[in-house]
């Protein structure tokens, strides 16, 4: 349903004037999204091919070997596990606390009222400020999460969070999850208010409990909803890399290092371009890889707003 | 009227009544107690950070943590604005007002131009018809999921080619690209929402193509104009990877910038990275404030729409 301001549509060279005009419109835009965005994609894939060095100050085409020395690198087996639970587990988390929140979010309580006047503060405060507060939370042993589970009597002695390799992908996993939340909430609730109530008040005339309700009418609404939370959750951690380098920078021991933060290091404390591109473009596969899910699920979207 | 009803019959009846006001009374409980504890989840991690950055040394790291500051103090924000003096604590934080400024300049300006190509393309997509409008929208959708670590070696490059090394203009430049996407879907679909029939009128009345849609279109959608420029300003001014692999020299440090390098140094003194935390957070605070339903609408536009 394409509409023009084109008038009077019957002259031809008005018409002409017209698309000239919506082409001008667009046009900086357009630019800058290729000179800047889709170049440097173009830019990476290719860098991934040679030895660019700043400190040799080479770029000369090596072919895969960027590729096979990756594969050879002791610590990609680690990365890419840590990146496989950053992912998932955070995509996870969002999903199902986005869920949760959300769900309650949707009821006339009058609680809500307070909760969505605060519900975007993850959202909007800068990444770098959460990340702050939360490291002191998670402080060993002046941070106020070990205190109250030592006032609960849950922990004797304080638990090193952030400094536990086993642990500090989940913690950074929940400080991803509190930022994400906001959106995945409102995102879900706006979904479950716009069910038509009649099918709801239906299922509690047949006598279904709340559980069932949720279960057989609010969840089948959901599915798109949380595929887009999901794709979108995922390329968020995989371009994410603030949270990681904010809190731990990749360790202790390496426990924390993914994708964006070795790509990071291997780039600007190391300066091997070469090495980093090819990691970078491993992230951007995957990365595209869930952006062409969102085109297909949002495809209705796109076509019809052109 | 028939006088038949019984004593035994009438007190189940009043103590149902009794247990079913106790039974709501106790849902009412329980749903206000989880609502609160989510409201804890949400609010308390920042709320900390801010009670810490009003205690002195001693006190902000006293063990067990003073849940209420005993003696709050503003003199972790004075020795902030200060300058030299906060060279003795965090001496990243040293040049804290320098880093402020060059984080407004890097997110106002970007904002502004970001939003005006952004919202001239966004008028462009929803009025106009043209061959390949759906496939540049596409491109638009998917390009704005790429700016990130990917990026960040090409992106150098680039910069360095174009002789801008080093340089706050460089940011400028790129953020203003990145947000370039998501400037023109939601400009689009807020032009979308505004009735064709009264810039049909303007061309009727005389208005070329130019003056409809600077006088009569934008005006119209001047909420959401405001609203893509303050979500770009938003994204820019915590923006930390593409600044810290831009930008050299200390005194181009962004506040983000040096807020991580604060962080990142083995004893931090948390109440005074929290203030300069809390300066960097207020703003945005009140953006929220004033803009909480435009945010929600900017930020789930596109999710939402099935079909």
């Amino acid at each position: 349903m394409a509409t023009s301001v084109a008038l009077p549509r019957g002259r031809r060279a008005r018409v002409r004037r017209a698309d000239l005009f919506g082409y001008a419109l667009i046009l900086p835009a357009m630019l800058c999204v290729l000179g800047f965005i889709f170049y440097p994609v173009a830019s990476v894939i290719q860098l991934s091919f040679t030895n660019t060095s700043l400190l040799t100050h080479r770029s000369d085409f090596v072919g895969f070997d960027s590729y096979a020395r990756i594969l050879g690198d002791p610590l990609i087996g680690l990365v890419l596990k840590n990146t496989a639970v950053w992912v998932f587990a955070g995509t996870s988390m969002v999903i199902l606390t986005g869920l949760s929140v959300g769900y309650f979010l949707s009821f006339p309580y009058k609680i809500n009222r307070l909760l969505r006047a605060s519900i975007l503060i993850p959202w909007v405060l800068p990444a770098v400020v959460s990340i702050t507060a939360w490291k002191w939370m998670f402080h060993a042993e002046m941070g106020v999460i070990n205190d109250m589970l030592k006032k609960v009597g849950l922990i004797e002695r304080g638990i090193a969070w952030l400094g536990e390799p086993g642990l500090v992908i989940y913690a950074l996993v929940a400080i991803a999850t509190w930022r994400h939340l906001p959106f995945a909430a409102l995102v879900v609730s706006a979904t479950v208010q716009a069910i038509p109530t009649s099918l709801v008040e239906a299922a509690t005339i047949d006598g279904a409990n709340g559980w069932q309700k949720f279960r057989h009418i609010v969840l089948p609404h959901l599915g798109y909803t949380l595929c887009v939370i999901g794709i979108l959750s995922m390329i968020w951690n995989m371009n994410d890399l603030i949270t990681v380098w904010g809190s731990t920078k990749g360790g202790p021991a390496n426990a924390s290092e993914i994708l964006s933060t070795y790509i990071y290091s291997t780039g600007f404390n190391s300066f091997r371009f070469g090495l980093s591109s090819a990691l970078s473009v491993i992230n951007f596969a995957v990365i595209l890889t869930a952006s062409l899910i969102y085109l297909f699920v949002l495809r209705r979207t796109w076509r019809s707003e052109a | 009227m028939s006088g038949v009803v019984t004593p035994a019959l009438a007190h189940p009846t009043a103590a149902s009544r009794w247990l079913t006001r106790a039974r709501k009374l106790v849902a009412a409980a329980i749903v206000t107690a989880t609502g609160l504890a989510i409201f804890a989840v949400l609010a308390f991690p920042n709320l900390w950070l801010f009670l810490t950055s009003l205690k002195d040394d001693q006190a902000a790291w006293a063990i067990p943590p003073q849940y209420i500051p005993l003696h709050p103090t503003l003199e972790k924000y004075v020795v902030l604005f200060s300058g030299a003096a906060a060279a003795s604590q965090t001496r990243e934080l040293e040049h804290w007002y320098l880093y402020v400024l060059n984080s407004a300049y890097v997110s106002v300006v970007p904002a502004i131009l970001s939003t005006a190509i952004g919202t001239l393309a966004g008028y462009g997509f929803a009025r106009f018809r043209f061959p390949g409008a759906s496939l540049l929208l596409m491109l638009l959708l998917v390009g704005q999921m790429f700016p990130g670590p990917s990026l960040f070696i090409p992106i150098y490059l680039l910069v360095d080619a174009l002789g801008l090394h080093d340089s706050l203009n460089a940011l400028i430049i790129i953020y203003t690209a990145f947000h370039i996407p998501v400037a023109t879907w939601l400009a689009s679909g807020f032009f979308r929402t505004i009735p064709i029939e009264l810039e049909e009128a303007a061309r009727i009345d005389g208005c070329n193509l130019l003056q409809t849609m600077l006088y009569v279109a934008i005006p119209l959608a001047k909420i959401g104009v405001v609203t893509i420029a303050i979500l770009g300003f938003m994204a820019f001014w915590g923006e930390y990877g593409f600044a810290s692999i831009l930008l050299e020299t200390q005194d181009h440090y962004t506040a983000t910038i040096s807020m991580v390098r604060a962080v990142s140094e083995i004893a931090v003194s948390f109440n005074s990275v929290g203030a300069a935390g809390t300066v960097m957070g207020v703003p945005l605070l009140i953006f929220l404030m004033l803009m909480q339903r435009q945010f929600v609408r900017g930020m789930t536009a596109g999710a939402l729409k099935e079909s």
